[in-house]
C-alpha cells in the first residue's frame, strides 16, 4: 500500500510541473497575443492600400497592353508552397492542422518546392518526397520586415523561373477565438477590379507597376507572418488553458485517489493492530 | 469414512465452525485426523483436528454445518485424516470435499481412498518440461504462454471475468484434452458449479471429469479444505496412471479466506491485514502438491479472487510465488469493455524466452508490450495536452496500441450468449503474426473498430472492407 500512495504521490508531482509549465505558457501567449494582433491590425492599412494602388495601376497596363511577369499565367508546372509553422509546440492544433493542409496540398499538386518556415513544419517534411527549397527557422518570433523581404526574394528565385505558381499555407487569423488554415495563391498576381480614376503616373508605368507589385507582394508576406504569428500565440493561448484545466482535474482525481489509499493503508494498520491486541487479550 | 472407529469421545464446546471434543484420558487423536459426529439422517458430521487443548482434548475444524450439534454429543476418533475415493471410477461424477457424491447417485465402487493430506513430490521426481500449451486466447498465447504441466494464476477483482475466462480455457484445453480433468470449486457461487456440471454433460466431456465442490454454500471448514480433495483426486491419475492431469481451481483466494475465517476462532493472533499467520504454510502446502513428475503431469489454471483490485493483498500476493505464469485481469480494461480484461503488462510467463517460443513470438510479444507500455506512459500527457503535442512517432505508437489493445479482445465460447457473437480459436501462429502486422504498422490504414471483437487479423481486413 505504501508503494501505491507513493506512485500516486509521485505522479501528482509530474502533473504538477507540466501544469506550471503550461500555466506559465498560458500567462505568456496572453501577452503575445495581444502584441502580436496589434502588429497584425497596424499592418492592414498597408496592405489595402497597396492592393488598391495596383489594382488601379493593372488596369492602366492592361489598356497600354503592358505585361508584367507577376502577372502572367504561364505552362510551367510545379509551384513552390510556402508554408507558415511554428517553431515550438504546445500550440494544440496549430501544427497539426498546418502540416496537414501542406501535405494535402503537396499530394494534390505533386511536384511542389517547399519554402517551410519554422521547426515543426522542417521536421515534419524532412523525411518526406518534396524538395525543400528554403527553410526559415527561428526567423520570425517577432516577424519584420527584414524576415519578409528575405522570403520574398526567395520565392522570386523561384518565380517565375522554377515554378508557374507560388502558393502558401498559414493560420489566418480572424479573431482571438478563431483562426484557419488558408490555402492562398501568391503568384501569379491576383488583384480586384480597379476602383476609381485612372491615375497619373511618374516614372514610366511598367517600372512603377513592378515597384508597387513588389510592394505589394512584400506587404502579402509580412501580412502572413504576422497573422500566423498572431494565430499560434492565440491557439497556444487557448490550448495551455485547456491544458492547465485538465493538470487541475488530473491532479483532483489523483488527489482523491492518494486520500483514498492512504486512508486504506491506516484502516488496515488500524485493524492490524486492534486484532492483535485483541487476539492477545483474549490468549491470557 | 468406512474405517472401524477407535475412540469414543463427547463434544465439549461449539463456537460456530470450531467444536472443541474431550476423549477418555489417555487417548488423543493426532492432528489433521479425522473425527465423525454420527447424525440421525445418516449423513455424518465430519471434524478436523487442527489443534491439542490438552492431554485429551482437541479442537477441530467442521467439515459441514454444526447446526443442531450439543455438548455432550458423542464423537468417534476414525483414527486417520479425511479420505476421498480415487480412480477411474469417479470419473463423471460430482464430490464434496469428504468423497460423499453430490449429483444424486449412488456411491462410486472404488478400490481406493486417498487421505488428502499427503506429501508434495520428492524433488529428484520433479519435471521441468517447457512446452506450450496452446489456448486459442490471443492475449493468454502471446503474452502469457501456458506451460504444459505448469500453474497458471488468473488474478483479477470482482466481476472482472476470472470465472468467465476459466470456463473459456477449460472449454478450450480440457474439451480439446484426451486426458483427464478435475474441477475444484472452492467457495464460488454454487449455481456455477451446477452450470458447469451441466455444460459438461451437454458437451460430452464429462465422462473424462471429476468435479470436486465446496462453494459459498459451505462453512468454511469445507471451503478450507476442498481444494486438497480435488488435488488428491489429480494425483491419483497422475501417480498411479501416469497421465497428463488438468486441475482448474476456481477460486484460490477462498481456501485462504476460509483459512483466516477459521483462524481467529482457532485462537490465533491475526496477521497482517487479518489473515491467519499460517496463510503462506498453508498455501505451499497445498500449491506444492500440483506439480508434475517423470511419470505424469498436472497442468493447473487457478483463479485467484483479488481483494479491492490490490495486488499487494497478501493472498493474491502468497500465491504469486507458486506459479509459472500470471494472468491479471484489471478493471480498466473490462470498463472499457475489453474482454478477456488481461493487462498485457502485468501478465507474464515462465515461458516467455526465445529458447522456448518461436523467436518471432518471443519478438512480437515483446514490441507489443513495449508499444503498450509506451502507450500508458504518455497517458497523463495526452490527457493534459491532447494527442496533438505527441512527437509523430509517438502518436504512431499511441494508435497501434488502441489497435492492440482492442485487438487482445476476442468473443469466448462460453459467452456467446452475452456477446451474440460466435466464439473464437485461434492458433498461436495466427496470433503472432496478427500481432506483428500491427507492430509492423501494416495496418495503420485500418480503423481500430475493426480490432475489436475478433478473431484472426483475416476478420479484421474483412471487416475493414465493409
Amino acid at each position: 500500500m505504501a508503494k501505491k500512495t507513493r506512485q500516486i504521490l509521485r505522479r501528482i508531482q509530474n502533473v504538477k510541473h507540466v501544469r506550471q509549465i503550461t500555466k506559465a505558457m498560458y500567462a505568456i501567449a496572453a501577452t503575445q497575443v495581444i502584441q502580436r494582433k496589434r502588429a497584425l491590425f497596424s499592418a492592414r492599412p498597408f496592405g489595402e492600400e497597396s492592393e488598391n494602388t495596383l489594382a488601379q495601376l493593372w488596369a492602366t497596363a492592361q489598356k497600354q497592353g503592358i505585361e508584367h511577369p507577376f502577372f502572367l499565367h504561364t505552362e510551367r508546372k510545379g509551384a513552390a508552397l510556402l508554408v507558415m509553422n511554428s517553431d515550438r509546440g504546445l500550440c494544440g492544433r496549430y501544427v497539426g492542422d498546418i502540416n496537414r493542409a501542406a501535405l494535402g496540398f503537396c499530394e494534390q499538386h505533386g511536384e511542389v518546392q517547399l519554402l517551410l518556415g519554422g521547426e515543426k513544419a522542417h521536421r515534419f517534411f524532412r523525411s518526406r518526397p518534396w524538395p525543400i527549397a528554403e527553410k526559415y527557422l527561428h526567423a520570425y518570433e517577432r516577424p519584420d520586415l527584414g524576415v519578409a523581404r528575405r522570403i520574398l526574394e526567395d520565392l522570386l528565385t523561384l518565380y517565375p523561373e522554377r515554378v508557374g505558381e507560388v502558393w502558401t499555407v498559414y493560420m489566418h487569423f480572424r479573431g482571438e477565438l478563431v483562426q484557419r488554415v488558408r490555402v492562398e495563391r501568391l503568384l501569379p498576381l491576383e488583384v480586384p477590379e480597379a476602383m476609381g480614376e485612372e491615375l497619373i503616373h511618374e516614372p514610366a508605368l511598367p517600372k512603377l507597376l513592378d515597384h508597387a507589385a513588389r510592394l505589394y507582394l512584400l506587404g502579402r508576406v509580412f501580412g502572413i507572418l504576422l497573422s500566423a504569428k498572431a494565430s499560434e500565440q492565440a491557439i497556444r493561448r487557448q490550448t495551455m488553458k485547456a491544458a492547465t484545466d485538465n493538470a487541475d482535474e488530473l491532479i483532483d482525481k489523483l488527489t482523491l485517489l492518494y486520500n483514498k489509499a492512504r486512508q486504506h493503508g491506516i484502516t488496515a494498520e488500524l485493524a492490524d493492530i486492534m486484532g492483535g491486541a485483541e487476539a492477545l487479550r483474549e490468549g491470557k | 469414512m468406512k474405517r472401524e472407529p477407535v475412540a469414543e469421545g463427547w463434544i465439549t464446546a461449539i463456537r460456530g465452525p470450531v467444536v472443541d471434543v474431550r476423549f477418555p484420558r489417555g487417548h488423543l487423536p493426532s492432528l489433521k485426523q479425522a473425527l465423525v459426529v454420527p447424525r440421525e439422517d445418516g449423513v455424518d458430521l465430519v471434524l478436523e483436528v487442527a489443534q491439542h487443548l490438552g492431554d485429551s482434548e482437541v479442537r477441530a475444524i467442521a467439515m459441514d454445518s454444526t447446526d443442531g450439534l450439543k455438548r455432550g454429543d458423542k464423537v468417534l476418533d476414525t483414527g486417520g485424516p479425511i479420505t476421498v475415493p480415487v480412480g477411474p471410477e469417479t470419473l463423471g461424477r460430482m464430490f464434496n470435499l469428504v468423497g460423499n457424491p453430490i449429483d444424486e447417485q449412488p456411491p462410486p465402487d472404488t478400490k481406493k481412498r486417498y487421505p488428502i493430506h499427503r506429501d508434495p513430490p520428492h524433488l529428484s521426481d520433479l519435471s521441468v518440461e517447457d512446452e506450450v500449451l496452446e489456448t486459442g486466447i490471443k492475449v493468454i498465447d502471446l503474452i502469457a504462454p501456458i506451460p504444459k504441466g505448469g500453474k497458471v494464476g488468473l488474478f483479477g477483482g470482482a466481476g472482472v471475468g476470472k470465472t468467465v475466462l476459466i470456463m473459456e480455457l477449460i472449454r478450450a484445453i480440457a474439451y480439446e484434452h484426451k486426458g483427464f480433468s478435475v474441477f475444484a470449486g472452492v467457495g464460488e457461487r454454487s449455481r456455477e458449479g451446477n452450470e458447469l456440471y451441466l455444460e459438461m454433460k451437454r458437451a460430452g466431456v464429462l465422462p473424462n471429469t471429476v468435479l470436486v465442490y465446496g462453494q459459498m454454500n459451505e462453512p468454511p471448514g469445507a471451503r478450507f479444505r476442498v481444494g486438497l480433495s480435488g488435488v488428491t483426486m489429480a494425483e491419483y491419475f497422475r501417480d498411479e496412471e501416469g497421465k497428463d492431469v488438468l486441475l482448474f481451481i476456481d477460486n484460490i483466494f477462498r481456501f485462504a479466506q476460509a483459512g483466516s475465517e477459521v483462524s481467529a476462532l482457532l485462537g490465533r493472533m491475526p496477521s497482517e491485514v487479518g489473515y491467519q499467520p499460517t496463510l503462506a504454510t498453508e498455501m505451499a502446502e497445498l500449491q506444492e502438491r500440483i506439480t508434475s513428475t517423470n511419470r505424469g503431469s498436472i497442468t493447473s489454471v487457478q483463479a485467484v479472487y483479488v481483494p479491492a483490485d490490490d495486488l499487494t493483498d497478501p493472498a493474491p500476493a502468497t500465491v504469486f510465488a507458486h506459479l509459472d505464469a500470471t494472468i491479471t485481469l484489471t478493471r480498466e480494461l473490462a470498463e472499457k469493455g475489453i474482454y478477456p480484461a488481461v493487462d498485457p503488462l502485468q501478465s507474464d510467463s515462465r515461458l516467455m524466452d526465445p529458447r522456448v517460443l518461436s523467436r518471432e513470438h518471443y519478438e512480437v510479444a515483446q514490441r507489443t508490450r513495449a508499444i503498450l507500455q509506451r502507450h500508458q506512459d504518455l497517458q497523463d500527457i495526452i490527457a493534459i495536452m491532447g494527442m496533438e503535442e505527441l512527437s509523430e512517432e509517438d502518436q504512431t505508437i499511441v494508435m497501434r496500441a488502441r489497435k492492440i489493445q482492442r485487438f487482445m479482445a476476442q468473443p469466448f465460447h462460453v459467452a456467446e450468449h452475452f456477446t451474440n457473437r460466435k466464439g473464437v480459436y485461434v492458433k498461436i501462429q495466427d496470433t503472432v503474426r496478427g500481432f506483428k502486422l500491427i507492430c509492423d504498422g501494416e495496418l495503420d490504414d485500418i480503423p481500430e473498430q475493426a480490432f475489436y471483437m475478433v478473431g484472426t487479423i483475416e476478420e479484421v481486413l474483412e471487416r475493414a472492407k465493409k
